[in-house]
C-alpha cells in the first residue's frame, strides 16, 4: 500500500514536471496530446475544398486533411481560413497545418514552411461558346479576369505585362464564384480558372453557356501543405505522409474521386526531385 | 510572445502598387459624396411634397439604402444588373452603389437640416420674387448645408469605408491591392498595417478638403 | 462528387442560423460597445487630459476600414500568441468600433444639456452623481438614443465583414451557398430581404421615437 502510495506521489510529480517543462514536447505531441489535429482549409474553392449539399466542409484538402489525422491517430477538426486568414490561423497555432491548396513558392517560404508537392493544378481558358477566343495566346488584348491574390493571377500577369496591349485589360475578383458569374455575364471576355473546377462547373448545368477552350501554358502549379517554420518534428513528418499518400494509391483515388479525372498528374517536374 | 519576425523590406517594394490603389480609394469616396449630395438634394425635396409619387420613391430610395448592407448594394449593382443585361465596369458599379447608399442617409441628414427653416424664410424669398429654384439655391441650401455640416462629414467617413467592398467585384483600390500584395509573399500583418496607416491618410485629406470646402463657402453663421 | 448541387429547403435552415449568429454577434457588440461607449464619452466630456489621451484611438478607429480592422487585430493577436476564435475577435473589434461611436454621440449628448441647467441642479444641493441621474442624463438621452438606434443598425450590416476572418454570419452563409448553388442573385435578394426585415423596424421605431421627444 505504502508503495502504491509513493509511486502514485511519484507519478503526479513526474506529470507535474512534464507539464511545466513544455520545451520538451513537439508540436507533433501537441497535436497527439489533446488528440485533435486542426486543419486550416479553404472551403471556397471548390473541388479542394467546399461545402457539400448539407453545407458540411467537403473537397480534396478536407479528406486529405482526414487521412492525416487517422495516420496520427487523432480526430480532424477542418478550420475554414478565408484567404487572408490563412496565415494568422497558422502563425497563433489555431491550426496545426494549412491544407489550403497553397502554391509553394519562394516568396512564400519566406514565412512559411512548405512540404513537398501533395497536389497539382492545371489551369484552362474559359469563355462563353460563342467566343472567337480559341488559344491562350487570343487573350491578348481582350478582357480577363481571375481571383486576386492566387498563382494562376500571378502567372497571368506575367504573360499580360509582356503582351502590354493597351486594349487588354485584367480583373481580380474576390473568389472564384464571381469570376464565373462575370464571363457568364460577359462582364470579362475569358477567364482563367483550374481545369478541375471548370470541368465540375460546367458538367453540372449551372453555366450552360460557358465552355473550356484550351490549357494556360503555366508552369505547373504545386502546391503543398504549410506548417510554421519552427515546427521541424511536424514538417518532416508531413513530407512522409505526403509521400505514404502516393505510394498507398490515396491520392490517385482522391484525386480521381474530387478531380473527375483519371489522369492522375505526377506530382514532381521531370529531370528534378524534390 | 512576438515569436514572429517582422520582414519590412517587402512591404516597401510594394508601396507604389498599395499608391495606385490608395488613389482610386479616395477618388470614389470623393466623387461618391459629391454625387450622394447632389441626388440626397432631390431626394430630399422630393420628400417635403408629402404623399406624391416623387416623395413614395424617394422614401423607397432613404429606406433601401439605410436598411441593407452596403456590400450587397455593391453586388447587386455589378451582378445584379449584369443578370438584366446591363453590364458596367466595378469602378463604376462600385462608385454608383456607394453613391447611392450616400444618398439615402445624407437625404435623412438634409431633412433635419430642412425642418430647422423657419416657413417665413421661404414666404419672405418669394415675396422678394425669386422662383423655388432660387429660394432654395440661395437661401436655404446654405443653411442647410451649414447646420448639417458635421453629419454630413461622418458620412463621408463612412463612404471612405465603405470603398473597401470594392475588391469583392475585382475593382483594386486599397485594400483590393493590399490582398493581392500579401498573398504574394504572405506578411499579411505588415500589409494590412501599411493600408491602415494608408487608410488613415485619406480620411485626414478627405476632412481637410471639406474644411476647406466649409471655409470657402460656408462661413459666418454658426 | 460534385461540388455543386442546388438550393434545397435545408439551405434555409443554414441561412437562419447565419442570421441567427448575425444577430448574436450584434447583440454582444452592441452591449460591450455602448458599455464601453458611455464611458468613453462621459470621460471625454469631463475631463480634457482623457479626451486628448483618446483621441489617437478614437481618430484610427474611426478612419480605417472595418475589414483592415478585423484582418490586422485577428493577425496581432495571433502574432502575440493569443489566438481567439472568429466570433471572439470579431466581437471584440465590433464593440470597440461600437464604442468610439457611440461616445461620440453621448458627448454631443451631455453637450446638448445646458451647463445652466447642470448649475442650477447642483444649485439646488444636489451631488454631481445625484444631477447626473437626475437632470443631465435623462435630458442627454433624449438626443443620444436615436442616434444610438442608427449605430445599433449599422453595426447589424457591419457585422457581415467579420465574414473574413471565418466566422459564418448571414452574408458569409449566402456566400457559400451562392459558391456552390451559383443563384447569385436570388439568395442576396434573399439575404437582402433578411436584413431589411431587421434593421427596418428598429429604424421606423426610431423615427417615431425621435417625433415623440421633440414634442
Amino acid at each position: 500500500m505504502k508503495k502504491l502510495i509513493r509511486n502514485s506521489f511519484a507519478l503526479v510529480g513526474a506529470a507535474l514536471i512534464a507539464s511545466t517543462a513544455p520545451a520538451q514536447a513537439d508540436e507533433i505531441d501537441d497535436i497527439i496530446g489533446t488528440g485533435t489535429l486542426r486543419c486550416g482549409v479553404m472551403l471556397d474553392f471548390p473541388p479542394a475544398g467546399f461545402r457539400n449539399s448539407s453545407n458540411e466542409p467537403d473537397g480534396f484538402d478536407v479528406q486529405y486533411c482526414k487521412d492525416m489525422a487517422k495516420a496520427l491517430g487523432v480526430e480532424a477538426e477542418v478550420v475554414e481560413t478565408p484567404s487572408p486568414e490563412r496565415v494568422p490561423a497558422l502563425v497563433s497555432k489555431r491550426v496545426d497545418v494549412m491544407i489550403a491548396s497553397a502554391s509553394n513558392t519562394l516568396e512564400r517560404a519566406k514565412t512559411v514552411a512548405f512540404t513537398m508537392p501533395y497536389v497539382v493544378y492545371t489551369n484552362v481558358v474559359i469563355t462563353q461558346k460563342d467566343s472567337d477566343i480559341k488559344s491562350f495566346e487570343d487573350l491578348k488584348g481582350r478582357s480577363v479576369g481571375n481571383v486576386v491574390g492566387t498563382t494562376p493571377e500571378q502567372f497571368f500577369l506575367e504573360h499580360f505585362e509582356n503582351w502590354d496591349d493597351p486594349n487588354g485589360n485584367y480583373t481580380g475578383f474576390g473568389s472564384d464564384a464571381e469570376s464565373y458569374l462575370a464571363v457568364s455575364q460577359g462582364k470579362v471576355e475569358a477567364i482563367i480558372g483550374s481545369s478541375a473546377q471548370a470541368a465540375d462547373l460546367i458538367a453540372s448545368g449551372n453555366f450552360p453557356n460557358l465552355e473550356i477552350r484550351s490549357e494556360a501554358p503555366f508552369t505547373v502549379d504545386l502546391v503543398s501543405i504549410a506548417v510554421n517554420k519552427n515546427d521541424h518534428s511536424l514538417l518532416r513528418w508531413a513530407n512522409l505522409f505526403v509521400w505514404e499518400q502516393q505510394k498507398s494509391g490515396r491520392y490517385a483515388e482522391l484525386y480521381k474521386q474530387y478531380f473527375r479525372s483519371d489522369e492522375v498528374p505526377a506530382l514532381t517536374i521531370p529531370n528534378t526531385y524534390y | 510572445m512576438f515569436g514572429y519576425s517582422f520582414h519590412w523590406r517587402t512591404v516597401w517594394q510594394e508601396i507604389p502598387q498599395l499608391a495606385e490603389g490608395a488613389i482610386v480609394t479616395l477618388q470614389i469616396a470623393v466623387f461618391s459624396m459629391l454625387i450622394g449630395i447632389t441626388l440626397a438634394v432631390l431626394l430630399a425635396v422630393a420628400r417635403r411634397n408629402e404623399g406624391s409619387i416623387a416623395s413614395r420613391l424617394a422614401s423607397v430610395w432613404i429606406e433601401v439604402a439605410r436598411n441593407t448592407p452596403c456590400l450587397l448594394q455593391i453586388y447587386l449593382a455589378y451582378f445584379g444588373l449584369g443578370a438584366l443585361g446591363i453590364n458596367i465596369s466595378s469602378y463604376a458599379a462600385v462608385l454608383g452603389a456607394i453613391a447611392f447608399n450616400n444618398a439615402g442617409y445624407l437625404a435623412e441628414i438634409l431633412r433635419g437640416g430642412f425642418n430647422s427653416i423657419s416657413q417665413t424664410q421661404y414666404a419672405a424669398a418669394h415675396s422678394l420674387g425669386m422662383n423655388s429654384f432660387r429660394v432654395y439655391s440661395y437661401v436655404v441650401l446654405p443653411q442647410v448645408f451649414r447646420v448639417t455640416f458635421r453629419p454630413i462629414m461622418n458620412q463621408s467617413m463612412w463612404a471612405l469605408l465603405n470603398t473597401s467592398l470594392g475588391m469583392v467585384i475585382g475593382l483594386k483600390e486599397l485594400t483590393g491591392a493590399t490582398q493581392f500584395a500579401q498573398s504574394r509573399s504572405f506578411r499579411t500583418f505588415e500589409f494590412f498595417l501599411v493600408a491602415a496607416a494608408m487608410y488613415y491618410v485619406i480620411a485626414k485629406i478627405i476632412l481637410g478638403l471639406a474644411a476647406l470646402v466649409q471655409w470657402r463657402f460656408l462661413k459666418g453663421g454658426r | 462528387m460534385s461540388a455543386y448541387s442546388g438550393l434545397s429547403w435545408s439551405d434555409l435552415l443554414f441561412l437562419l442560423d447565419g442570421a441567427g449568429k448575425t444577430i448574436l454577434l450584434t447583440a454582444l457588440a452592441t452591449l460591450f460597445g455602448t458599455v464601453l461607449g458611455i464611458a468613453l464619452g462621459w470621460l471625454r466630456d469631463s475631463s480634457r487630459l482623457v479626451g486628448w489621451i483618446v483621441a489617437p484611438y478614437v481618430d484610427v478607429t474611426r478612419s480605417v476600414p472595418l475589414i483592415i480592422q478585423f484582418v490586422l487585430f485577428n493577425s496581432f493577436i495571433a502574432i502575440a500568441g493569443y489566438p481567439l476564435n472568429p466570433l471572439w475577435s470579431g466581437t471584440i473589434v465590433l464593440s470597440s468600433y461600437m464604442g468610439v461611436f457611440t461616445s461620440e454621440v453621448v458627448q454631443a449628448g451631455l453637450q446638448a444639456v445646458r451647463p445652466e441647467l447642470r448649475r442650477a441642479g447642483r444649485s439646488l444641493g444636489m451631488g454631481y452623481w445625484t444631477e447626473m441621474r437626475y437632470v443631465t442624463a435623462p435630458l442627454a438621452l433624449r438626443v443620444v438614443f436615436p442616434s444610438w438606434i442608427g449605430l445599433v443598425i449599422g453595426l447589424t450590416k457591419d457585422s457581415a465583414l467579420v465574414g473574413v476572418i471565418g466566422y459564418i454570419e448571414l452574408l458569409r452563409a449566402s456566400q457559400i451557398l451562392i459558391n456552390r448553388t451559383n443563384e447569385a442573385i436570388l439568395i442576396l435578394l434573399g439575404a437582402g430581404l433578411f436584413y431589411f426585415i431587421i434593421c427596418y423596424p428598429i429604424s421606423r421605431y426610431s423615427q417615431t421615437l425621435e417625433r415623440k421627444l421633440k414634442q
